[in-house]
C-alpha cells in the first residue's frame, strides 16, 4: 500500500510534448509508472514515447480511462490546463509548473473545494511511491519500497533525505513534494492525515521550511490526531526576515512563520526534531517504535 | 514586486481613487484616520481586508473570490471599525474599487495609510504601498515597468535563481530552495566564526551556464573567501561533474572550492571530479563534512 500513487495510477501527462514534459514522461515510463495518453492541444492523433497524444483531457480520459494527470504546462496556461483535469473527472492531479498566478490559485481553491479533485502542487516535485509510480519529477533511482511516509515542501532537498534513508535500509511507502507556493492544492496537514490512516506507512517524515503556518497545523494535528511517529526537519533557521528565499512561500513575515516557532510547535506536538537533513534516518531508527 | 511612489499615484488615478490633487492642501481638519489593507490569507487561500486605526486592527473581513466583496461586508468592516454612519457609503465604494483594482491587477497587497475621512463625507487616500504578484508580471505589462523590486534575482537560460547576500565568508550555492536552506542551517551549526555569505538557488536544472552565472556570482561576493557547492544530481552526477568542471574552468576562480555531489551515482560523479587537475577543488560526501572543511579553509 501507498498513498495516492500506486500501480492503479493511470497517467495522462498534460504538455507531454513539451521539453520538461517529454523528458520526464520518458522518465516516469522507465520507472513502470502507468502513462496511457498525452495531452497537447493541437497535436491530437499524433504520438510520443509510443503513447497517444489527444487534443482535450476529456477525450485523453474517455478513451483511456485515465485517473490520474500530471501537468508540466508552461505557466500561463497551467491554471487553464488544471481546470480542464478537474472538469474531466480526473481524481489527483499533480502540478508540476512553477509561477501561477496568486489569483488564479485563490479562485482554483474555492473550485477545487466544490470538486471530487485532488490537487498536489503546484510548483512541486510530485509524487513517488517506490517501484509502483512516478508522478512528477522526482528521481527514482533515490527510493526504494518500505514503510516510511515521506513528505515535504522542498524538492532536492527531499530527494537527499529520501537518498539517505535508502542508503541506510529505510524504505519509504510514499515520497511526496507538497510544493514550495504560499498557496496549496494539498497541505502537510492532508498529506499527514493520508500516512496516519495508510496500513503500510508506520513512521513518517515531515520536511517544513520558513513561511507560512502550514508546519504549524501539522502539529497540532499530529498532537491531537497523529499515532504514528514523525521525525522533521525545518529548514530556514538562519534565514533573514522579511526576504524570500527561492520559494514563493519561503519568507518570514513574523516570529510565528519563522524556522524556531515551528520547530518549537512540532517539539511541542511529541515530533522528533532533527537539527539538519542528514540526522533524519538516525532519528528514525530509535528503538521504541 | 512593490510599486514606487510614482506608480502609486498613477494606480489611484487609473481606478479613480480619491486623492488629493497635485499640489492641494492637506484638509484643515479631519475626522478620523484609518488604515484599510488588503492581503491574501495564505493558510485558508481568501483575500482579506482589515481596517486599523493607530497602528490597531479594529476589524477584519474575509472575501469569497468568486462572489468579490459585498457591500455590506464593507459597512461592517467600517462599522466595526468605527467609521461614522455617514461615510459608509463612501467607505464602501471605497473598499470595493479597491477589492475590485486588486483581483484585476493580481495585487497581493495593498494599503491606504492613512485615509482620511473628511468633515465634507468624502474620504482621502494619503499615502500607501501596493505589491504585485512576481508570477503575474506578464499580464500586468502596465505596472511592471515601475516596481521597484525588493531584492535582487538572477536571470540566466530561462532559470529563475534566487540569490540573497549575507554577511559571512562562505559562499554558497544549491540546486533548490530547500537544499540551499539547509547548506545555510549545517553552516551556522558548524561553521562557528566562519559563516554563509549569500543564499543561492541554481534551480534545478543544473545546466553548465546556470552553474557557471552561479558561481561567477558568488566568487565576486566581497568578504567570500571559500566556496561550497551542495547539488543534489538524482541520477545525473557524472553529467553534473562535468558541468561543475566546465563551470568552474570557465569563472577560474582562485578561491578553494568544496563540492558536495550527491545522487544515486553519487560515486562515480565525486570519482571525476576528484580526478580533475583543478587544485582549489575539494570533493566532500556528506554536508557537515562540507560546512567543517569550508569553514576550516575559511579560516586560514
Amino acid at each position: 500500500m501507498s498513498i495516492l500513487a500506486n500501480a492503479e495510477s493511470y497517467v495522462i501527462v498534460q504538455g507531454i510534448t513539451g521539453r520538461e514534459g517529454s523528458q520526464h514522461t520518458l522518465e516516469m515510463i522507465h520507472y513502470g509508472t502507468k502513462v496511457v495518453a498525452g495531452v497537447t492541444p493541437g497535436k491530437g492523433g499524433e504520438w510520443i514515447h509510443g503513447k497517444p497524444i489527444f487534443d482535450s483531457v476529456i477525450a485523453a480520459v474517455d478513451a483511456t480511462g485515465a485517473n490520474t494527470s500530471v501537468i508540466f504546462v508552461a505557466a500561463p496556461s497551467a491554471v487553464d490546463a488544471i481546470y480542464e483535469a478537474v472538469d474531466a473527472g480526473i481524481g489527483l492531479i499533480v502540478s508540476i509548473t512553477e509561477g501561477i498566478p496568486v489569483w488564479d490559485m485563490l479562485r482554483l481553491r474555492e473550485h477545487l473545494r466544490s470538486s471530487r479533485a485532488r490537487l498536489i502542487g503546484p510548483n512541486c516535485p510530485g509524487i513517488l511511491t517506490p517501484a509502483q509510480a512516478s508522478l512528477g519529477i522526482i528521481p527514482g533511482a533515490i527510493a526504494k519500497p518500505g514503510n516510511v511516509g515521506v513528505v515535504s515542501r522542498s524538492g532536492t532537498l527531499m530527494y537527499d533525505v529520501v537518498h539517505t534513508l535508502t542508503q541506510m535500509g529505510l524504505g519509504q511507502s510514499t515520497c511526496i513534494g507538497i510544493g514550495g507556493d504560499p498557496i496549496l492544492g494539498t497541505t502537510l496537514v492532508d498529506v499527514l492525515h493520508l500516512f496516519e490512516d495508510d496500513p503500510e506507512t508506520e513512521r513518517v517524515v515531515l520536511i517544513g521550511e520558513i513561511g507560512g503556518l502550514m508546519e504549524i497545523a501539522a502539529a497540532r494535528f499530529i498532537g491531537t490526531r497523529m499515532t504514528k511517529p514523525v521525525v522533521a526537519y525545518v529548514a530556514g533557521k538562519t534565514a533573514p526576515y522579511g526576504v524570500v528565499m527561492g520559494h514563493a512561500g519561503a519568507i518570514i513575515d513574523d516570529e510565528q512563520t519563522a524556522a524556531d516557532a515551528k520547530t518549537q510547535a512540532l517539539r511541542d506536538a511529541g515530533v522528533r526534531l532533527a537539527d539538519n537533513p542528514q540526522e533524519i534516518a538516525s532519528l528514525l531508527r530509535w528503538d521504541s517504535v | 514586486v512593490r510599486l514606487d511612489d510614482e506608480a502609486f499615484w498613477q494606480y489611484l488615478k487609473a481606478w479613480d481613487l480619491p486623492t488629493l490633487p497635485a499640489g492641494g492642501e492637506p484638509p484643515a481638519h479631519v475626522e478620523h484616520v484609518v488604515c484599510l489593507r488588503l492581503g491574501i490569507d495564505w493558510d485558508s487561500a481568501q483575500p482579506t481586508l482589515s481596517l486599523s486605526s493607530h497602528g490597531q486592527e479594529l476589524a477584519r473581513i474575509t472575501v469569497v473570490p468568486s462572489i468579490g466583496l459585498r457591500d455590506y461586508q464593507a459597512r461592517d468592516l467600517a462599522l466595526s471599525g468605527n467609521v461614522p454612519r455617514e461615510y459608509l457609503a463612501e467607505f464602501s465604494r471605497i473598499a470595493r474599487r479597491l477589492y475590485e483594482s486588486a483581483a484585476a491587477s493580481d495585487l497581493t497587497f495593498i494599503e491606504f495609510d492613512p485615509l482620511l475621512l473628511v468633515p465634507d463625507g468624502t474620504l482621502l487616500i494619503m499615502d500607501g504601498n501596493i505589491t504585485i504578484d512576481d508570477s503575474a508580471l506578464f499580464r500586468q505589462p502596465r505596472w511592471t515597468a515601475q516596481s521597484a523590486s525588493s531584492q535582487p534575482s538572477v536571470q540566466n537560460s530561462g532559470a529563475r535563481m534566487t540569490y540573497v547576500p549575507l554577511k559571512g565568508h562562505i559562499g554558497c550555492l544549491a540546486n533548490g530552495a530547500g537544499l540551499a536552506l539547509a547548506t545555510m542551517d549545517v553552516i551556522a551549526h558548524y561553521g562557528g566564526a566562519i559563516q554563509a555569505a549569500n543564499f543561492l538557488d541554481v534551480g534545478d536544472s543544473l545546466t553548465a551556464s546556470d552553474l557557471t552565472a552561479g558561481l561567477r556570482l558568488i566568487s565576486s561576493q566581497p568578504g567570500v573567501r571559500v566556496l561550497l557547492l551542495n547539488l543534489f544530481a538524482g541520477n545525473r552526477c557524472r553529467e553534473t561533474a562535468h558541468r561543475v568542471y566546465e563551470a568552474m574552468q570557465a569563472v577560474a576562480s582562485p578561491l578553494p572550492t568544496v563540492v558536495l555531489l550527491d545522487g544515486s551515482d553519487a560515486s562515480d560523479g565525486r570519482a571525476l571530479l576528484e580526478a580533475s587537475t583543478l587544485p582549489q577543488l575539494m570533493v566532500v560526501s556528506t554536508l557537515r563534512e562540507a560546512a567543517r572543511r569550508a569553514a576550516h579553509v575559511g579560516a586560514d
